[in-house]
């Protein structure tokens, strides 16, 4: 199906967006854009999955602490990430402040939400239990509260992921000196179209990779879990 | 947010008492804001206070432009939604019933949809320019996925007892679609189409950013370019508004058309 397009100027036969595949990601491209921006991915993500879960346990435990935040946390997240890369431009600059901002306040949400969803849905007689064996809060934490929200915050983890790769790309679209979102559109303006499709193809290869890491993990550190045994 | 009800949400005043929480969260946190803004805690030029937003949105909200914005942005979101659907639903109903077409078409499928659809962003760009269509075009590609994926997993998960009686009675293949399949999966979808409601309307707004097709996103861009930080953060938050509006109609439709189930998926 591809190589019926072969020739059209917009659609470059597979090989060539391969060559430029090859001398793009493979060299310069690599050092240059894709570690910046898998950097600022990773550093983004990291401080996401940290603070959603600081938040999103307290948050689990106190049903007040919900009901106060909850009406900012919906708006926040009911507002289209993108529309708030303006204004993260005008208060950040473009550097790597701005992107890994923007990146965990859009990527939080999802985890702290399942934490707190996670925490929250502990039968209270399993608490109750804790209480009655005096079990210290650092072990209910780590040993009831956490391995039973896992599954929950897995999952929330999952839909961050992807959402921290589209705000990646896209914050290096809107502003940015390096990374692959620029990469692709700075190919697009000097109609360099196989290095712009090698760019492209990059982004769902590394889309794809993330889903199938997550989906590994999740299988590996739930292997306790009955949703993921009846598989 | 799946807030866990408490057990006793139908005593009236512990009702009370929760909305006044709600409330006292936003007050809060405008009240933080505003402060902070007049303070210059958080650098005034650049983060105005919540009462100066409040004012410009007062009189922007008048303008011919903020409505044929909204409109712009909200017709392409309803064009891709449509448009989705009844590419996803259909497809996701074959694909659910047949396991042979399950299987040959699972891996592109997965790939497909691992591709972000900011990714496809210039390639749109290159084939439509900035143009309705192209953010259109990524919306849909966006939002295909959610409802298709929620189709499969519906018609997959329908219980065989049920299609075995629709075949007992001989209610042929398009009846068994219509009573059996159709309504059986109905939940899948919908949880499918909020999702996806979502992600288009980002799509949409993505697109109107970084592209600059016209529509609340580009009138954002406009603001900033144009100095005016203000205008830019009142059109900001009329896209969180619009988001909410969207999940709130997207959630009625959702209970309207699962009125007939017990209340536990209805309440999704």
């Amino acid at each position: 199906m591809w190589s019926a397009h072969a020739d059209a100027f917009f659609f470059p036969p597979l090989s060539s967006i391969f060559k430029a595949f090859n001398s793009v990601w493979l060299g310069p491209g690599l050092m240059n854009d894709a570690v910046p921006s898998l950097s600022r991915w990773a550093i983004a993500y990291a401080i996401a999955t940290g603070l959603g879960v600081a938040v999103g346990v307290p948050l689990g435990l106190s049903p007040t602490a919900r009901r106060v935040l909850g009406p900012v946390m919906e708006f926040i997240r009911a507002t289209p990430p993108p529309a708030i890369l303006p204004i993260a431009v005008i208060l950040l600059g473009i550097g790597d402040t701005m992107k890994i901002s923007i990146i965990v306040l859009v990527s939080i949400f999802p985890i702290l939400i399942s934490a707190a969803d996670g925490v929250a849905e502990v039968h209270s007689t399993v608490r109750d239990v804790a209480k009655t064996y005096r079990i210290p809060f650092h072990a209910e934490l780590f040993r009831i509260l956490l391995p039973a929200a896992s599954p929950r915050i897995f999952a929330g983890l999952r839909t961050s992921s992807t959402l921290a790769l589209v705000m990646i790309v896209l914050s290096e679209m809107f502003g940015s000196t390096n990374g692959i979102g620029y990469r692709i559109l700075v190919s697009l303006r000097s109609f360099s179209i196989p290095e712009m499709w090698s760019g492209v193809i990059l982004i769902g290869l590394l889309g794809y990779g993330i889903n199938l890491f997550f989906g590994w993990v999740e299988r590996r550190s739930l292997s306790w879990h009955h949703s993921v045994r009846d598989e | 947010m799946t807030r866990v009800a408490p057990v006793n949400s139908a005593r009236p005043n512990l009702r009370l008492s929760n909305i006044g929480l709600n409330v006292a969260g936003l007050a809060g946190a405008v009240l933080i804001w505003e402060f902070a803004s007049r303070t210059n805690l958080l650098p005034s030029d650049y983060v105005p206070p919540p009462s100066f937003v409040a004012i410009e949105i007062s009189h922007e909200i008048l303008t011919q432009r903020w409505w044929l914005s909204t409109g712009r942005t909200l017709s392409n979101w309803l064009a891709a939604i449509v448009i989705g659907s009844a590419i996803a639903i259909p497809l996701g109903l074959v694909l659910g019933s047949s396991e042979y077409l399950y299987r040959a078409f699972r891996v592109p499928l997965e790939f497909l949809r691992a591709v972000p659809p900011v990714a496809l962003i210039p390639v749109v760009v290159l084939v439509a320019g900035a143009t309705p269509t192209a953010g259109i075009f990524l919306a849909v590609y966006g939002c295909i996925w959610p409802i298709l994926v929620q189709t499969v997993y519906g018609v997959r998960a329908v219980d065989p007892m049920l299609r075995q009686v629709a075949v007992a009675y001989g209610i042929g293949r398009s009846g068994s679609l219509r009573h059996v399949i159709i309504p059986a999966t109905t939940p899948y979808i919908l949880t499918g189409l909020s999702i996806s409601s979502a992600l288009s309307l980002i799509a949409i707004i993505g697109s109107e950013i970084i592209v600059g097709i016209a529509g609340v996103g580009s009138e954002i861009n406009v603001a900033r370019f144009s100095g005016s930080t203000v205008t830019a953060y009142a059109y900001t938050i009329w896209t969180g508004v619009l988001g909410l509006v969207i999940a709130l109609l997207v959630n009625s439709l959702k209970a309207y058309l699962l009125r007939w189930q017990p209340l536990k998926e209805a309440q999704l």
